[in-house]
Formats: structure tokens, sequence, C-alpha cells
């Protein structure tokens, strides 16, 4: 073919090229498969010896005491890899409804994505999952908490100073 | 326009002539790393996807962009088993060599598909490069040698350019992840961390505290500024490698893996896949085969036969019968939360194995130009294949 080579860079950037292109503009709308490797060119401020770091947590009841206790998420959400974790409690693991997301592109445009309407079926199902668990971790396997918190930490030894609970969620599991 | 075209085409014949340089590899150490491929994701990257058949459909939330979001929720569990099952008996033909290629297509697919409803719990974890190199390995004769049922032998040129494609797909991949680093971590601001984002993320949240992330907390933050550059220019920098040669692309590839040896150790992250898009580069052959097997190492009953063939249907009857029960992993067996941290721990003996096996192939390249340069100092090569290019390879 006389002009083989381009065609087939052509063909090789665009197979490349294109996938990158949507998930750098709209990280939202990253396409799978594509060859793309993590970017994550997030900064903190690190001037502060007392630092505050977003998170999200779930909690579970200690059984027969008025106390929670914080759930590993590895050990919880296992075989379910754990960085799987943020994703799934930012949607209150399909518990309860979760409003349209706005998400801002890098080029300005808003796209909101409406999430995935969750039928009553699926949510008792995942009640009862969520019960099982709790049993298994010693927790009473009526309620679940997932909260919204601000940790607070020492960056000179890692010591945690404090927990600040931003918004709460308790679950009625049954 | 036509002579734009031109000049363009030549400009590109150039550069693919030098990428397929630096990226060809003989089809015995293709061979060689065919078996060690399958052995290894047997061993630590197995097939298992049917949990997402188990858990609560209320978390299914599949990319866009994705051949998932067609779908309503997770498929039933017996499919998505059949799925992992199927993609285990592969993996073993493929260890075993029964037809390597068209094995190997099908397996990629199917991960693709498979993977994909694994990525439907809101995130996707980018594993793709893994298999895209699979694919293009696919279309070497990687298949050829080493094999019971050896593939056809493809043509040189399409061998070299899948191999050189292979390499463009690492380097372009390494570029993805560094572009948006090089965009928020390229400055001269003391007071914010990169590396640093990741680390008190990765510790407060998902509780990765082990090996040397504790130690983290000493050293000053405006150290790990430094971290941040090299990291950037790191994974920017594997386009120059590539067209710089084959023993600049192999000093990269162990660049490479002491990159993910340090993220193993300060963020605990496991990254050791990647040693898989790294090694088809690498010299088997030389380095840790027969030197003169040639031909016969397709047809002849060799050593390498029984061993390989037990050791890849043992994996692959053990995996069946561990999914069978219901259970399952992707990591040496190990089922529950304690497969986390002994993954972490293993990571850094293969990763750092296969350090070993990019320093000896390098090593092995660098004396033997050496050697060479000395050797053509006294004498003027006779062979037009002897030339310094040769050399160079």
């Amino acid at each position: 073919m006389k002009y083989s080579n381009t065609l087939y860079t052509g063909l090789l950037s665009t197979v490349l090229v294109v996938p990158f292109a949507i998930s750098f503009l709209a990280p939202v709308l990253e396409p799978y498969p594509a060859v793309l490797l993590p970017p994550g060119g997030t900064r903190i401020k690190t001037t502060e010896d007392q630092m505050d770091l977003g998170r999200i947590s779930i909690y579970g009841k200690v059984a027969g005491r008025d106390a929670w206790t914080r759930l590993s998420p590895p050990k919880f959400l296992s075989p379910i890899a754990p960085e799987f974790f943020s994703p799934l409690a930012q949607r209150n693991f399909g518990l309860s409804p979760v409003g349209p997301i706005a998400n801002r592109t890098r080029v300005g445009l808003v796209i909101t994505i409406d999430p995935r309407k969750v039928p009553e079926e699926e949510v008792r199902n995942a009640k009862q999952w969520f019960r099982a668990r709790l049993k298994d971790s010693g927790c009473d396997d009526n309620v679940l908490r997932i909260t919204q918190e601000v940790l607070t930490f020492r960056r000179s030894d890692g010591a945690q100073i404090g927990i600040r609970s931003e918004n709460d969620k308790v679950f009625d599991l049954h | 326009m036509t002579k734009s075209l031109i000049f363009i085409e030549r400009v590109l014949t150039i550069i693919w002539q030098r990428l397929e340089d630096t990226c060809s590899n003989d089809a015995r150490s293709l061979g060689l790393f065919r078996i060690f491929w399958g052995v290894f994701i047997l061993l630590f990257i197995a097939p298992y996807t049917a949990y997402v058949g188990q858990v609560p459909q209320a978390f299914y939330n599949p990319p866009v962009l994705s051949l998932a979001f067609l779908f309503a929720g997770f498929p039933p569990y017996w499919l998505i088993l059949a799925g992992d099952l199927v993609r285990i008996w592969l993996l073993v033909l493929i260890t075993v060599g029964i037809k390597a290629r068209y094995c190997t297509i099908i397996l990629c697919l199917l991960t693709f598909l498979s993977e994909n409803f694994v990525y439907s719990f809101g995130k996707i974890n980018h594993d793709a490069l893994l298999w895209a190199v699979a694919l293009c390995l696919a279309f070497t004769d990687w298949g050829v040698t080493y094999a019971l049922v050896p593939d056809r032998r493809v043509n040189p040129k399409t061998a070299t350019r899948a191999l050189a494609t292979a390499g463009v797909l690492v380097a372009f991949g390494m570029f993805t992840a560094g572009f948006d680093k090089a965009l928020h971590w390229i400055n001269f601001d003391l007071s914010t961390g990169g590396f640093l984002s990741w680390f008190y993320g990765l510790y407060y949240i998902l509780d990765k505290r082990l090996l040397l992330a504790p130690l983290v907390f000493r050293v000053p933050p405006q150290l790990f500024k430094i971290l941040d550059y090299a990291a950037v220019a790191f994974e920017l920098s594997p386009f120059f490698f590539l067209l710089a040669g084959r023993t600049a692309w192999r000093a990269w590839l162990l660049v490479a893996i002491c990159f993910h040896l340090a993220n193993a150790l300060l963020l605990n992250i496991p990254f050791y896949g990647q040693v898989l898009v790294y090694l088809p580069f690498v010299a088997f052959a030389r380095s840790f085969g027969r030197l003169n097997v040639g031909v016969r190492a397709t047809n002849a009953v060799f050593s390498w036969r029984v061993p390989v063939i037990i050791c890849a249907t043992i994996l692959g009857a053990a995996l069946t019968a561990q999914r069978l029960r219901g259970g399952g992993s992707q990591f040496l067996f190990i089922e529950g939360s304690s497969a986390v941290s002994i993954t972490l721990y293993v990571s850094l003996v293969l990763l750092a194995l296969s350090g070993v096996m990019i320093a000896i192939d390098l090593t092995t390249r660098v004396y033997g130009t050496r050697l060479y340069r000395d050797s053509s100092r006294r004498a003027v090569p006779d062979d037009a294949r002897s030339g310094p290019d040769m050399a160079e390879r």
C-alpha cells in the first residue's frame, strides 16, 4: 500500500488519542477499554503541621453497645477491591437515591449525569447484603452509617488528632 | 498535497523503522515469555470476576462510554463464572502453546468484557494496557516456539510492527499518566505536594499503612517535591527512550520497575501486572534459554514440555475447582481481605525479579556493544550485518 505507515499511524493515533482526549477533558466520560494509566494530578497543601483530609467512612454499631466503629473498607467489602469503596460510598451504595451529579469539564461545559435509579427490590437485596456483612464484622445488623467526615492529623508524625463529621446518613437496614 | 503525504510517509517510515529496531525480539524469547506470561497470570492475576454476580445490583454504575452501559445490571453469576472458567482454560492453552494466537485474541476480548462489569462499581482500574499489549503479542511469533501446537509464523514485518506497536502503547499509557500530573505538579510552589496528596488519601481512607508508608511522615514534605518532578519526568519520557534505541529503552524499563517498587513501598500500590508489559522486550532466550535450540524447540520433545503442561494444567484445575466451590481470588488462591497485604509483599518480589531480568538483559546488551566496539577498533567488519546498528541491537 502506498501510504501504509501514514494510514497505520493515523489509525493507531485515533484509537489512542480520542479516548485520552475524552477522559482528559471530561473525566466522568472516561471510556473503557482504553489505553490509559491513572492520571491523578491532585495536590495538597503541606505547609501546616496540622492537616485536614476529607473522606467517606462507613460505621457499624458495636453489637450490644451504643457505640459506632469504623469499618475498614478492604475488610468489609472483600472481595470487592478497596479502590471501589469511595465511588460506591459516594452513591450511598445505592441504598438511597442520589440526585443528578453535575460534572464540570476542562472546557467549561457542565455534564449532568443522572445516576441509575435503583429499584426497591434491589435496595432490599442490598440491605440484606449489608446485614450479613455487619453481622460478620461483629456489629448490630440493623443500622449502617455512611459519613462524610474531615480527618485532622499531624503531618510530622501521622497521629490522628480528630474527626469532624460533616454529613451523616444512618440507614435502617430493615 | 501529494508531496506533503509523501514527505509524511517518509518521516513515519523512518520513525517506525526505529521503533521496530528498538522493540524487536526473537521468537524464542517471545515463546519463553509466553509461558512466563501465562503462568504469571494464572498465579497472580487469575480471572476472577464471578463475584460481581453475587453483589447487590444496587451497586451497578457502569462507565457511560462502555459496553456495560447497555446492560441493566451485573450479569447472572453462572454466566460470568462461565466466562471466568473459559478465560482460565484459554490461559492454560496459551501457556502450553496450543493455537496461542487465537486463544490470546479471544482471551483479551473476553477480559475487556468481563472487567467492564467489575469497573461498573463506579471506577475504572487502568489495566487495559496489559491486555492491549497481549493483543499485540498475538500478532508476533510468541505462539511459534516452545508450543505444543504452534501457530503459523507471521510475516516478520508484521511481527516487528506488532512489537513496536506494543512499545508505543506502553509509552502512550505512561504519557497519559504523566500529562495530567505535569499540569499540576510542575511548579515551584513548595507549599503543595502531588505525591503527598496520593499518600494521605491512601493512608487515611484505604488504610494503606504497610511497608515504608509510616516513614513518609518523618520526611520533610518539601523533599517529596523531588519525587513529583521525577514521576512526571519518568512518565513523560518513554517516547524519547523508545526512539533513542534498544539500550535506552531497556534502561527506561528498568527505571519503570524501580518506579513501581517505590510506589509499592511508599504508597502500598502493588502495580505488579505492569511487569507483563515490560518483559516482552527482554531477550529471555539469550539470558535464560539455550542458545542453539533453534527450530528444534518447536518440534522435538524437550524437557520444557512436561513441567509446563503439568504446571499449567494443575493451576487451571485448581482455579476451576476454587471457582466451582463458589470462591475465588485473583492472587495465589488467597481469599478474603488478607490477600490485600500478601499481594503487596509478593508484588515486591515479583517486581524485584523482573528488575533483575531486565538488568541482566541490559548488562548483556551493554557488554555486547562494548565488545563489538573493541573488536571493530581492531578490525574492519567484513559482514554488513555486524555493523554498529547490529551491535546496538
